[in-house]
């Protein structure tokens, strides 16, 4: 039975995939200068880009989410969300704890 | 007055994670007494962790380079070159999870077993992660503080 509802649902699942993608930006942006210059050109600090980008992404596909299958939004089960969101939430992490600790 | 602005982000940091402790504690004993609680201090804890990021955001992008220099120089450069470089990235994800946790907190905690465990996960990841900003915020301090002192010392 689901109980969690749609948008605690839907933005906890956006969450998770931001969290990676934050993870995958900064292995992006610190390898790729090209990419670095361009997101310190956009705002005052590429810090300040980066979290613009991951506040986008986490509302935008939060929103798109929760409207989904007509509005009842994603058909996933609460253990699944629950689970979806530890493992983005840990995946987010490790990407950057790796990176900094292993590559750069 | 840098040094208020770094304190200041100190104090609302850990402000927020109490709050998030404070929501955390009052979940496990839900009940219809202290359901408008919940949910006021998962708020609470969101504002308190905008406040945060935005004043250790205007410090880390103003003041910062002249820590950075000394920390590089002295002996605990890894206080830079780990420990800042991955809690400048890792409070995103801390403030998502803060932005997240009103919304969870809205759903139906007294009736849905599932609510009340999604609200419990996302307040630990906060305070597991939130101590560990701490600890890291700690080591840079330290690494600016031993940068600065004679080498006899």
């Amino acid at each position: 039975m689901n109980e969690i509802n749609r948008c605690a649902k839907a933005y906890s699942l956006s969450l998770a995939v931001t969290c990676v993608f934050s993870g995958l930006l900064v292995f992006l942006k610190e390898l790729n200068k090209g990419v670095f210059k361009f997101m310190a050109s956009v705002t005052v600090h590429h810090w300040v880009t980066h979290g613009f980008f991951d506040v986008a992404v986490f509302f935008l596909l939060g929103f798109a989410l929760s409207r989904i299958r007509g509005g009842q939004g994603p058909a996933v089960s609460d253990q699944a969300t629950i689970n979806i969101l530890v493992g983005g939430v840990v995946a987010g992490l490790a990407l950057i704890i790796v990176f900094y600790g292993f590559v750069d | 007055m840098s040094h208020v602005v770094l304190m200041l982000h100190a104090l609302t940091g850990m402000l927020f994670i109490l709050a998030t402790v404070w929501v955390y504690v009052e979940v496990l004993n839900v009940s219809e007494a202290n359901l408008k609680r919940i949910r006021a201090m998962s708020w609470a804890a969101t504002v308190l962790m905008w406040i945060t990021i935005f004043v250790g955001g205007y410090w880390y992008v103003v003041d910062f380079a002249k820590d950075r220099g000394i920390i590089l120089k002295g002996p605990w450069p890894f206080a830079h070159t780990f420990f800042m470089e991955t809690k400048e990235h890792i409070v995103f994800i801390l403030l998502l999870l803060a932005t997240l946790l009103p919304a969870v907190a809205s759903s139906d905690l007294l009736a849905s077993k599932s609510a009340r465990k999604l609200t419990l996960w996302v307040c630990g990841l906060i305070v597991v992660i939130g101590i560990g900003m701490e600890g890291a915020g700690a080591i840079i301090a330290m690494g600016a503080k031993v940068g600065l002192l004679p080498a006899s010392y």
